[in-house]
């Protein structure tokens, strides 16, 4: 009994929840890496017009971080005294104004899936100069920018703005709640572009002075792995936790997912296969291009290529239920799994489709083409094609776009040393081959890793000083991860045609795409 | 005096046998299903025995119903796919099975053709400008003389599916100029000995032509025997299936009527009088028949892209054909769900190359414009709105060609029966489309042939009068057709700029 208390009270347990689009997800770790337990929790995501994305501060983020918190405690049994720090993480930037009470404004306005400020990312190229506010900021304004956004909200609802006190991200908002401290982390700030000037890694005083007039509005800025306050009383009591227990300043999902995984030194990069296929390149140098996004990484010294396709899941998912619901159906009924039926019926198709290219471009495209006119392309059909040729060619479809990725990074004279494979799409051992051997590099994965959660308890432990750098997760807390190999020879061959041919593909047809995507928008609203 | 007409057309799948009355009324009809075999890439094959089968059992059945005796029928029309090429020995028998239509082995004939005799002679001996490709007699009788010395040394001639049923049921060897193209000049039915000896092909392999509608013999015992038919009742020469349907819906009547026979693939053109700017497209010359001419195209997958997309991409459970009216239904109602225009998804038809207007046997289809809004109504609206475009545009070069604008579209075949694509070909054209009331216009067309044979009506033009009728008319709704024409125009520009992406690929799509 002795020796189980003196045990137990030397154990250090850290707590890493991040916050999703659809989903928030937390797990408590001990200080050797082995996972206690996780937990999760669906949400909504609010589409209130086309082109908007809210979600609730409280009733989603804050909500959702309570309810993980106390479910971890309990079903561990863990004493929240031994919970040595916490992490978090969440989508973003966003953009959701709090009064002098702390309190929110209106709904949080997300990152890029909300595209409402378009007027305003024109009025800000005008009176700042594109060429600027990509020197200035790293990044050219798109919907990613939070800047536009909190132009938006200045012009529309001004009553609310002259109300305002701080402007957070949602990460913001969680340290907040916990500690009362306002902060930002340098990976997230430069989202917040035209605001954030990348070189000086502060706040630029002449942007915000034309966006918000007073700079005092914005959180301050803090390093993901620093401790940015303690937990308050207040807080204690609504999730669990003991008052004054740690809280680093957290990052964005995206980065936490990077860190979980040891995308953590220069050279390394990490592919998202989620809902959209995301990319982080940690340097060494600050890169800057107009292709792709630039960021400060999560330590001091490194920087971040970022890249993001508009679909990657979602076109899987829209053609299940697009073009086999009898499967989904079937699914339901107890029958077998639907992507397994698809990934099957793939699988027997060879490398190229038997002559199919897709261009995935199911929701116009991000990087690096950075055209939301853009649309989707299934070509070269013949009678013969069926439904597996289909999903494999839009798999191929969105591997082309990831060599895209990595050409234009290679453009920019950034060659990843390792590849690390990440999110739900890297179940599909065949959608993980087709990525390799189209884009020719290795890639390796960690199976059974939980991602973002893993990596924002990883800061907590890293906030506590156990750490004294990001890499260290590598070390201490990974195992060996798997790899995947591409394929030499012929079907290298053979996929650079095809990926030559998708290329072409866009160039050829973008004007016929811009015209069918202003036709349809005009059907749609005529209808 | 015996007053019907019996006609029989050889298609690609199957044999249909139908009784006509002076009016153009159905009586009775039958069919009979075959295969087609492919042996090798690019290869597709026929036994004609199989035809023969199919076409004195669905004759049987026919007679059997105990509707039509068999002193009524004052005469027997033929029809059938073309250009087959059926090898026929001396004592009437295949030498080989036949090398159909769709069969493209002969890549290498095609080319060496382009190379040494080219263009401008071909069209010299042949009457007409025909596209030279591996589909198209001339190359593939080469690829046999090349192959298959022996199968020419025991080929007394080379037939159309039709002539081997039409020899089968008189004995008679005999072919029309239409049919036989690429072998005879269509001009004047006979060829140069030049153009034989170019193509290493012996005189005699040559057939006889005869004018559609003249009589070319009569049923021997042996056939009245084997089909339950009168001994003695005349059959005509015939024609093929394109030409047929276009008889069948009244074109040929006067200048200035667009066609649409659907189909596995589209047969599209309009009706005028002798062009000297193809735009190419096949012209018929009407003066050798003292009619209007026409001016057509052949799309390469109508029908065929449509039931591509319910086999692998929709969950309509169906044993039936395409024209089976519950699954049409089902498609209608489906793609009724999306507007005019699919909210900007466009499909391009070419699931098999391309044949009118742009002669491409490498094109190949695509879906364009796709977001994660379409859902598949979208997609089967897409495919059927392609099907129409298509239509358009061979349309619109036949008009082009002809120096004509169609005041009315004449529809026929099982796809019109599908009132949502019906009026679609309406709404993007723009044009008036009348359907039939007779949609097997193959075997209607031969029967009207007969007609005139059998002197029943004194020549076409008497027999279009009384025998093809107007069932309805479907008129263009004009805030369709603006969207359509909208659409139509990105149509246009998309197998351009799809070609121009693949150009200098050696992996083409």
């Amino acid at each position: 009994m002795g020796m189980y208390t003196k045990n137990t009270s030397e154990r250090r347990y850290f707590l890493g929840i991040d916050i999703g689009t659809y989903e928030s997800k937390g797990v408590l770790v001990k200080d050797d890496g082995q996972i206690l337990a996780s937990a999760a929790r669906p949400h909504g995501l609010e589409l209130p017009r086309p082109g908007w994305a809210e979600h609730d501060a409280d009733g989603v983020w804050w909500s959702d971080f309570k309810s993980i918190t106390r479910e971890l405690l309990d079903r561990t049994g863990i004493q929240p005294e031994m919970v040595q720090a916490v992490g978090c993480s969440a989508i973003g930037a966003d953009m959701l104004p709090v009064d002098n009470q702390g309190k929110p404004l209106r709904k949080a306005i997300l990152y890029g899936i909300d595209t409402r400020a378009v007027k305003e990312i024109s009025e800000l190229n005008q009176a700042l100069g594109p060429e600027n506010i990509l020197r200035l900021s790293g990044n050219t304004l798109s919907a990613q920018a939070i800047g536009p956004k909190i132009l938006w909200y200045r012009r529309h609802e001004p009553e609310l703005f002259d109300k305002t006190a701080r402007i957070m991200t949602a990460t913001s908002y969680l340290v907040y709640r916990l500690t009362g401290r306002v902060v930002i982390d340098f990976y997230t700030a430069p989202s917040y572009a035209p605001l954030f000037d990348i070189n000086a890694l502060r706040w630029d005083k002449e942007a915000c002075a034309y966006v918000l007039g007073d700079v005092g509005l914005l959180p301050e800025l803090a390093w993901p792995g620093e401790v940015a306050g303690t937990v308050t009383g207040a807080a204690a009591q609504e999730c669990g936790l003991v008052p004054g227990t740690p809280v680093v300043a957290g990052t964005c999902d995206a980065a936490a997912e990077a860190i979980a995984v040891g995308v953590t030194e220069p050279g390394d990069m990490m592919i998202m296969y989620g809902t959209t296929m995301f990319f982080i390149h940690v340097t060494s140098q600050l890169t800057v291009s107009k292709e792709l996004w630039s960021s400060v990484y999560c330590e001091p010294g490194m920087y971040a290529v970022a890249g993001g396709m508009a679909t990657a899941g979602a076109i899987t998912r829209w053609f299940r239920d697009t073009l086999a619901p009898e499967l989904v159906a079937s699914e339901h009924s107890g029958g077998e799994n639907a992507y397994a039926r698809l990934t099957a019926e793939a699988t027997a198709s060879p490398p190229g489709s038997r002559g199919l290219v897709v261009l995935p471009y199911f929701s116009g495209e991000r990087t690096p083409i950075n055209d939301p006119a853009a649309r989707g392309i299934i070509a070269g059909l013949t009678l013969s094609h069926n439904r597996g040729d289909l999903f494999r060619a839009i798999l191929e479809g969105t591997a082309y776009g990831v060599r895209h990725h990595l050409m234009t990074m290679a453009g920019l004279g950034m060659t990843p040393g390792r590849l690390v494979a990440v999110g739900g799409g890297t179940k599909s051992p065949l959608w993980l081959k087709i990525v390799s051997d189209v884009a020719g590099f290795k890639q390796e994965l960690y199976p059974g890793n939980p991602g973002a959660s893993y990596g924002d308890a990883f800061l907590a432990a890293l906030g506590t000083g156990m750490f004294s750098k990001l890499s260290e997760i590598k070390k201490r807390w990974l195992g060996e991860p798997e790899v995947v190999l591409p394929e030499d020879g012929a079907t290298r061959a053979y996929y650079d045609e095809f990926y030559a041919l998708y290329r072409e593909l866009y160039t050829k047809t973008k004007d016929i795409a811009h015209r069918l995507a202003a036709l349809g928008e005009s059907y749609e609203a005529g209808s | 005096m015996p007053q019907l007409f019996l006609g029989i057309d050889i298609g690609t799948s199957s044999c249909k046998v139908a009784v006509y009355d002076t009016k153009g009324n159905l009586v009775v009809q039958a069919s009979r299903p075959y295969g087609v075999h492919r042996p090798g890439p690019y290869m597709a094959e026929q036994d004609p025995e199989d035809w023969w089968e199919a076409a004195s059992q669905s004759i049987r059945e026919v007679l059997a119903r105990g509707v039509v005796h068999p002193a009524d029928i004052a005469g027997i029309g033929l029809s059938g796919q073309t250009p087959t090429q059926v090898f026929v020995d001396s004592t009437g028998k295949a030498v080989r099975p036949a090398i159909i239509w769709e069969d493209s082995r002969a890549q290498s004939e095609a080319e060496w053709i382009r190379q040494n005799i080219g263009t401008e002679k071909m069209k010299a001996f042949l009457g007409m400008y025909l596209p030279i490709e591996p589909t198209w007699p001339p190359a593939r009788l080469l690829w046999v003389a090349r192959h298959e010395p022996t199968t020419l040394e025991r080929t007394r001639t080379v037939l159309q599916p039709k002539d081997f049923v039409g020899l089968r049921l008189t004995g008679v060897r005999f072919s029309d100029a239409w049919s036989s193209k690429g072998l005879v000049s269509v001009a004047d039915g006979r060829i140069s000995s030049d153009y034989l000896r170019l193509l290493c092909l012996p005189d005699h392999i040559v057939p006889d032509t005869y004018r559609p509608f003249e009589v070319v013999g009569s049923v021997r015992p042996e056939a009245a025997e084997a089909t339950g038919l009168r001994e003695g009742t005349p059959v005509v020469a015939g024609w093929s299936d394109a030409l047929c349907g276009v008889l069948a819906s009244g074109c040929f009547a006067r200048p200035g009527i667009g066609f649409n026979v659907t189909g596995t693939s589209e047969i599209v053109g309009i009706s005028c009088g002798d062009v000297s700017d193809t735009a190419g497209l096949v012209p018929v010359p009407g003066h050798l028949l003292g009619t209007a001419g026409a001016l057509y195209g052949p799309t390469q997958s109508g029908g065929a892209s449509l039931a591509w997309f319910k086999e692998g991409f929709m969950s309509i459970q169906s044993s039936g054909e395409l024209e089976d009216t519950d699954v049409f239904r089902l498609i209608e109602k489906e793609a009724a769900m999306a507007p005019a225009g699919s909210c900007g998804l466009i499909f391009l038809p070419y699931l098999q190359g391309e044949r009118a207007p742009i002669w491409d046997p490498d094109a190949k289809g695509a879906f364009v414009g796709i977001t994660r809004s379409h859902r598949a109504a979208h997609f089967i609206r897409a495919v059927m709105e392609g099907v129409a475009y298509s239509v358009r545009h061979v349309l619109e070069t036949a008009e082009h060609g002809s120096g004509l604008k169609a005041q009315e579209i004449r529809i026929s075949g099982g796809a019109s029966r599908n009132a949502l694509w019906t009026q679609m070909r309406a709404d993007v054209t723009g044009c008036p489309v009348r359907r039939l009331k007779v949609l097997e216009t193959s075997t209607l067309g031969a029967a009207m042939l007969a007609s005139v044979g059998a002197r029943v009506y004194s020549n076409l033009q008497e027999a279009t009068e009384n025998m093809v009728h107007v069932e309805e008319s479907i008129e263009p709704s004009d805030r369709m057709h603006e969207v359509y024409d909208q659409m139509f125009q990105v149509y246009k520009r998309l197998y351009p700029a799809l070609k121009q992406a693949e150009t200098g690929r050696p992996y083409s799509l």
